[in-house]
């Protein structure tokens, strides 16, 4: 075998295990210990800003990871049993585990670089995440993340915070710069995905089928659907409980930034009475956890009026 | 990659025809042309430099075929090779046509990369950016004696400036990667599963370091300090569903001689329109 070869087979073994690959390590490594260019995602405006904030740019930074969704049916999932009068709800746990699976990868690895690199943050963490189906019939996830690894030069408190990891954020360096100058400072990102499944059913008031029971009951009125309604009520609340719990655990006194995505579509299961439909539900949120350092110094900003327009 | 360095020609007109050597001989004359906005074009003046042409290089390219091995994980370097010659063929062009308006560098430079349904194993590479010059003579080319050239709009040029610092170039880092097919009894154990697709994150890790490496050599050729805006992408240009693409363009950047200085730390403002 050839030391490329070998090289290989060791990066997929890592890989496996969650980590970065030998050549990414070693890149990385040798910027540490012997120093070089920098090489960053900063634009000239986040990059002047970061020297006037004492934040140095060492290397932009990646985490990716390529993942395979199972399959899920609803067998095992319907804890009071299935109710075949109204419309059924619940967690698809395998895709929720593969959502957040995939992205906890992707940020590992993020992480892990920033540490070879020897960096105290990496900031304007940048999320691509998509679905495609790279082998024939399954979903694959794909989900990368940018960033650029800084260190802080001791100038900004404390460096990293407990556990020694490197801080990650999706702030902007502008954004960062405002905090720290607000007293405040980022410890880390939180996030989590859920997907919930609430089947058709009487009283979803959706495809009754050959019963017609949907249409008969509530096809001339106005009504809301509330299974579907609740599904998003239940998708949320495990997301933000996750989040917070998250937070919390990372000793935050808050949470900024927070992006969130949700979307409904139709989805079909394999259920005990043949296929079961309905909407599936996916919810997902990310932002940075915050902490108080000193005391918050808000700036009054000044008013302008932009005269280009 | 670099050691295929295509030949730097300061006099060379290769491919513009009649009526751009009178546009070229116009602009040396004094008029500009530039697609500048008019807030670079007042804060590339406010930073002591004259816009002085409009200048273009392109190259369409054929891109050969090359085979991979079902089973194995490696670089597509025929596809890597034709990206990176049909790059440099467009900048140099760009470049020499700077060079002919006697200008210190290129800001804006768009690098355009059109793959067309009519050809498909061909590629347009198109180099567009606004020469520019220093007023006061100061010497801002970059090290091997080619104008400067920067992906950087005018305003990221004037803050560039304000920091002390000035681009040298633009440095890029491509390639493609085919990526390894699973085994027939694997994907078969791992069906239905929630499992990591382990040979797809090492080919996007090998092709990303393997771009990031060339990025950062061509740095290193510059003598640069470090390089800002890079823009990543990773695609297939139309290369298929088990070859991926990773690119990196940013620009490099070095300390300006006697010009040690910070930006004043900013002032909040509230925009009221």
């Amino acid at each position: 075998m050839s030391t490329e070869e070998e090289e290989q087979e060791q990066s997929l073994a890592r890989i496996e295990r969650g980590g970065i690959t030998v050549a990414a390590e070693r890149r990385l490594s040798e910027l540490r210990d012997k120093g070089g260019l920098f090489t960053s995602d900063l634009t000239v405006n986040g990059w002047a800003l970061a020297h006037q904030l004492g934040l140095r740019p060492l290397s932009q930074v990646m985490g990716s990871s390529i993942y395979q969704m199972g399959y899920q049916s609803s067998w095992g999932q319907l804890e009071g049993g299935y109710d075949p009068t109204g419309s059924n709800m619940f967690e698809l746990g395998t895709l929720s585990q593969a959502l957040n699976e995939v992205r906890t990868r992707a940020l590992g690895r993020l992480a892990e670089e920033a540490m070879h690199v020897g960096a105290d943050a990496v900031v304007e963490v940048d999320t691509r995440a998509g679905e495609s189906s790279l082998e024939t019939g399954m979903v694959s996830l794909e989900h990368t993340v940018f960033g650029t690894a800084v260190s802080r030069n001791g100038s900004l408190g404390s460096s990293r915070h407990t556990g020694g990891r490197p801080v990650l954020t999706e702030l902007s360096v502008a954004d960062f710069s405002k905090l720290v100058r607000g007293g405040f400072e980022p410890l880390g990102i939180v996030a989590w995905s859920a997907v919930f499944f609430a089947s058709y059913g009487y009283g979803s008031g959706l495809g009754g089928g050959m019963m017609g029971g949907g249409m008969l009951m509530g096809g001339m009125q106005n009504f809301e659907l509330s299974a579907f309604t609740q599904a998003f009520y239940n998708a949320r609340e495990s997301v933000i409980g996750e989040l917070n719990a998250q937070a919390s655990a990372l000793g935050a006194s808050g949470i900024v930034g927070v992006r969130i995505g949700h979307r409904a579509v139709r989805h079909e299961i394999q259920g005990m009475n043949g296929k079961l439909g309905g909407l599936m539900v996916t919810f997902n949120a990310i932002g940075t956890a915050i902490r108080q350092t000193g005391e918050a110094t808000l700036y009054a900003p000044e008013t302008t009026i932009d005269l280009t327009t | 990659m670099s050691e295929q360095e295509t030949r730097y020609d300061p006099t060379s007109l290769e491919g513009v025809p009649e009526a751009g050597r009178a546009r070229l001989q116009q602009n040396r004359a004094g008029l500009f042309t530039s697609d500048l906005s008019v807030n670079e074009f007042l804060l590339i003046k406010q930073a002591g430099f004259d816009p002085v042409g409009l200048v273009v290089g392109s190259s369409i390219y054929h891109i050969g075929i090359q085979m991979a091995g079902w089973k194995k994980s490696q670089e597509l370097t025929v596809l890597s090779q034709a990206m990176y010659s049909a790059r440099q063929l467009a900048m140099t062009r760009m470049e020499e046509e700077a060079d002919q308006l006697g200008a210190d560098g290129v800001v804006g430079v768009r690098l355009d990369i059109g793959r067309y349904e009519w050809g498909q194993d061909m590629a347009e590479f198109i180099a567009i950016g606004t020469a520019v010059k220093h007023r006061s003579g100061e010497m801002h080319r970059a090290p091997n004696g080619r104008p400067f050239t920067s992906d950087l709009s005018g305003q990221d040029f004037w803050t560039l400036l304000r920091t002390g610092h000035r681009p040298v170039g633009m440095v890029m880092g491509s390639c493609v990667y085919h990526v390894a097919h699973r085994g027939m009894l694997q994907s078969m154990a791992q069906t239905g599963r929630n499992v990591e697709l382990p040979n797809f994150t090492q080919a996007l890790y090998d092709a990303r370091e393997l771009a990031m490496e060339r990025m950062q050599t061509e740095a290193q050729a510059l003598t640069a300090e470090g390089i800002v805006g890079v823009k990543l992408d990773e695609t297939s240009h139309g290369w298929g569903s088990h070859t991926i693409e990773f690119f990196a363009l940013g620009t490099a950047i070095v300390p300006r001689e006697g010009h040690d200085e910070a930006i004043e730390p900013p002032t909040p403002v509230l925009d009221l329109s």
